[in-house]
């Protein structure tokens, strides 16, 4: 049977856009559907409009203490409106870039609305327009959208992270249910600009996911920084008041509720996957807790359908998206790629101080393997953190004492994020502690901490 | 100063060269990228280019040698000024198989030599570098003679190292068949649990799962899959087919049989055994064990009968055959069949043997081959006893018979040495007063 496109992509997120692209290389006559924006919730609403934000706050925060490193600036302020609007025209400028990667790909971008008919068809509705469409391959890319509470939903006032990245005015007073990734971006953020911050967690430490020690350095910097944390808490109502909202919070260790007032709320408590209106049902393709569920090489259980991303659940990374989007292709392609190792997979939190992670905490791997090496590394130590005053924040690697696998990276200090991948390609390479230890690393740079970490761990740290 | 031409390495892999034709002749002039000599490989006839300019001064490799080293020097280059008559001091260094060693003696011969031979001194040590180089590429290459070169991960390498694990034959599954710590582990399981696992992963993602269930592969599942996939894998067998009038056999054991109980009754079976063993010992090689750099030739029969029992196969022996009469073979199977069934036999009632016996009658196949158990040598698969039409003397008859088949492991058991021993079998089988010799 002759289908109009090879390989039909629904959703234009960082997964999807890359999958098209990666089709269109391999030779694939290709669609993309997109009922939205072009690049999905990271370029819109996500990853990067945050990053600006981030920066806006970043240099306010540089600014006030230029006089530390000699420099004069009085009165210095911020325009609200402009450190947004900046933030939406980064998003803007970027999502105009993925429509030029469709063309020069050949892509053709269809907007509206996807619905699965059978295995290889599809109904386009387009504001009420409809039409069909045939592919031999379709991969379902249909991102994630912020999780509600069973009590709490989104309103005016009770933001998800896409209203909290386009307020039009700054509030006084803020609460931050849940500490990921999100919440903390979006507590930094406000703290900086002077608002009051409050961050709701319900596990007994900020940023869950991170090693232990991370988390704890964590919260004594942004407590520091004049953030209020709450752990171990959950918060049981919100209930608007004549100046904004009144959370009704109660501490599990303690078992005693109290009230906490703010004019705004964030919710950042998780995500759940796209998956209703997309048609899964018609084809009964398997989900498990809202996320659709797959192999290692992305096929859902009917074997021309592919679902990467955000709606084939956590982590929920841009970066994850986007590399399962290329092995669904080269999966569909016959070339034979290799599945997703998720340990392997880097995270990030983008506050300041940044926090980036790889692999296994400190806790899970010593309940995997039978004896672990650990080697710390302190920013104080380093020459150039000393230099530019990023002294706060350590590098602490994770070995498998047996074998010498880099088991997991854990750190936090200005620009980690952007030093996370060298440990991302050495366990990608399966590098040793040997092949850290014996290359070079320029001087001076932070970069030199990851160097010294591993050395740390084998008892040879030269300053530390 | 004039420059050598040696054998190229033409491919990676090439050690030596066939010089098929000189396409220039001596005092030809050469200017470089011309084709000068067409040289065959292991995989092709390539044309030589001339890297130089030049004259070509003399052709020390005739066209027609075949087997000429790489890096040993072919031919001489002359440069601008120099003559033939130049070489002639060279000429008589040059020896073309020579040894590093006789060219070091040389240099150190011509230290003291006079200025002609001082300017060509680096020439022997250039010949001498080429010997270097051609000993060194042999190294490399007998490493890498069967293999393309092995990508490994650091990690990947050393937990192979730890553990004794030869990479060579581990296929990778990282980036460009780079092997990695999964490949390595993989190689540990499948050797501890004896399956030769490929990807398990990917075998697994080409079925629905709704439309499966599993199962644990128990220890006795693992054992024949080993065994017989090693069996595949490393006997190089054949098989023969025969089939086998048991007219009188039958006649034969039916009168016998009428002297004894029910439970005493001889089976076809019973009296194959004994024939097998009276075979083995007619056709030695047959009763053989193949150790690799020399064979093991038996002097008793020990033969193995293939039991199905729950979940799987087990071939007990019965020792000793040539020494046994058919009522010992039959109390000897009864009690065996009964051990296997009940899984209570030990190692020594199921290992060693030569040959086996597999009988798929009772199910009505006519005949099959079947997978030699190694470290027996070969197997039997009896077929169904059915009745034909025969021919003879313009009558036709009616005639019971078997069909044979014997898989034989070659190395040990020739197809004519084969053909000898299934041929003397259907003899007795047909003639059965033979056992009484």
């Amino acid at each position: 049977m002759e289908y109009d496109y090879d390989v039909v992509v629904i959703g234009s997120g960082p997964g999807g856009y890359v999958a098209a692209i990666r089709a269109a290389q391999l030779g694939h006559k290709t669609a993309i559907i997109e009922k939205d924006k072009l690049g999905g919730i990271c370029l819109n609403w996500g990853c990067i409009p945050t990053k600006a934000l981030l920066k806006s706050s970043e240099i306010y925060t540089t600014m006030k203490k230029s006089d530390y490193y000699g420099i004069t600036a009085k009165n210095v302020s911020f325009d609200f409106e402009k450190v947004i609007s900046r933030s939406r025209g980064v998003a803007k400028t970027l999502s105009d870039g993925i429509a030029f990667l469709l063309k020069k790909n050949k892509i053709t971008h269809i907007s509206g609305s996807a619905e699965l008919i059978d295995k290889n068809c599809i109904k386009i509705d387009n504001n009420g327009k409809e039409n069909q469409l045939s592919s031999k391959f379709i991969i379902l890319s249909t991102g994630a959208r912020p999780r509600e509470l069973p009590s709490i939903s989104f309103d005016e006032d009770i933001w998800s992270y896409k209203d909290a990245m386009t307020p039009t005015n700054l509030p006084k007073s803020l609460t931050v249910i849940g500490s990921g990734a999100i919440g903390i971006e979006f507590a930094n953020f406000y703290n900086a600009l002077g608002v009051t911050v409050d961050v709701v967690e319900l596990a007994n430490r900020i940023l869950p996911n991170e090693d232990e020690e991370v988390s704890e350095y964590a919260m004594k910097d942004f407590e520091k920084q004049g953030i209020n944390f709450h752990l171990h808490t959950t918060v049981q109502d919100v209930v608007k008041i004549k100046s904004g909202c009144k959370l009704t919070i109660k501490s599990n260790t303690e078992d005693k509720t109290s009230t906490l007032k703010s004019d705004k709320v964030i919710l950042a408590v998780g995500i759940t996957g796209n998956i209703e209106n997309i048609g899964l049902e018609n084809l009964d393709i398997k989900c498990e807790n809202g996320h659709i569920v797959t192999n290692g090489h992305m096929q859902t259980n009917i074997e021309n359908i592919y679902a990467i991303g955000d709606v084939t659940g956590a982590p929920w990374l841009a970066h994850k998206a986007s590399h399962e989007g290329v092995l669904s292709i080269e999966h569909l392609s016959h070339l034979d790629p290799s599945a997703i190792n998720k340990y392997n997979i880097p995270g990030c939190v983008y506050s300041n101080p940044q926090i980036a992670s790889i692999g296994l905490s400190e806790t899970k791997a010593k309940e995997a393997y039978k004896s672990i090496r650990v080697g710390r590394f302190p920013l104080l130590a380093n020459g150039k953190a000393k230099a530019i005053s990023s002294e706060s924040g350590f590098i602490k690697v994770i070995y498998d004492d047996n074998t010498g696998e880099l088991l997991g990276a854990h750190m936090i200090g200005d620009g980690v994020t952007e030093l996370i991948h060298g440990y991302a390609i050495a366990k990608n390479m399966e590098a040793t502690e040997e092949d850290v230890i014996t290359t070079i690393f320029p001087h001076p740079t932070i970069s030199e901490s990851l160097h010294e970490a591993v050395l740390n761990a084998y008892d040879i740290g030269i300053h530390y | 100063m004039s420059i050598k031409i040696y054998m190229p390495a033409l491919s990676p892999t090439m050690e030596m060269g066939n010089l098929v034709k000189w396409l220039k002749k001596e005092g030809d002039s050469i200017s470089s990228g011309e084709i000068i000599a067409e040289i065959e490989t292991d995989k092709a006839l390539m044309e030589y280019e001339s890297a130089d300019d030049g004259v070509l001064g003399k052709i020390l490799i005739a066209e027609g040698t075949n087997d000429v080293k790489v890096n040993s020097p072919i031919a001489i280059l002359l440069e601008e000024g120099e003559s033939i008559d130049d070489l002639d001091n060279i000429d008589k260094k040059i020896s073309i198989d020579d040894k590093t060693e006789t060219f070091q003696d040389e240099v150190s011969s011509d230290a003291q030599s006079t200025s002609n031979v001082e300017q060509e001194k680096d020439m022997p040590l250039k010949a001498n570098e080429g010997n270097i180089d051609s000993s060194n590429n042999k190294k490399e290459s007998q490493v890498n003679l069967d293999i393309e070169r092995k990508y490994i991960s650091p990690l990947a390498k050393r937990i192979a190292e730890e553990n004794n694990i030869d990479t060579r034959e581990i296929s990778g599954s990282g980036p460009n068949g780079r092997i990695v710590k999964k490949d390595i582990h993989q190689r540990i399981n499948s050797e501890s649990t004896g399956i030769n696992v490929t990807d398990h992963e990917s075998i697994v993602s080409l079925y629905n799962a709704s439309n499966y269930s599993e199962k644990i592969n128990d220890n006795m599942r693992l054992v024949i899959a080993k065994r017989l996939e090693e069996s595949n894998l490393q006997i190089p067998s054949y098989t023969l087919n025969i089939d086998c009038s048991i007219s009188k056999l039958n006649k034969v054991r039916n009168s016998m049989n009428e002297h004894f109980d029910n439970h005493q009754r001889l089976s076809i079976n019973h009296f194959i055994i004994k024939i097998t063993s009276m075979a083995m010992i007619k056709v030695p090689e047959v009763n053989s064990t193949w150790i690799g750099d020399k064979t093991l030739i038996h002097k008793n029969t020990d033969i193995g009968i293939a039991v199905a029992i729950e979940n799987g196969l087990i071939t007990p022996i019965i020792r000793d055959v040539q020494s046994k009469g058919l009522s010992a073979i039959r109390d000897d199977m009864k009690l065996l069949v009964e051990k296997a069934r009940d899984k209570k036999l030990s190692p020594s009632e199921y290992q060693g043997g030569t040959i086996s016996i597999s009988n798929l009658g009772a199910y009505g196949i006519k005949n099959f081959t079947s997978i030699i158990n190694p470290p027996q040598s070969s197997i039997l698969s009896i077929g169904a006893s059915r009745k034909i039409p025969v021919i003879e003397e313009e009558a036709v008859s009616i005639d019971e018979v078997i069909s044979i088949t014997l898989t034989a492991d070659h190395r040990l058991i020739d197809g004519a040495v084969g053909a000898n021993f299934i041929s003397y079998m259907k003899e007795i089988i047909e003639n059965p007063n033979l056992m009484l010799l």
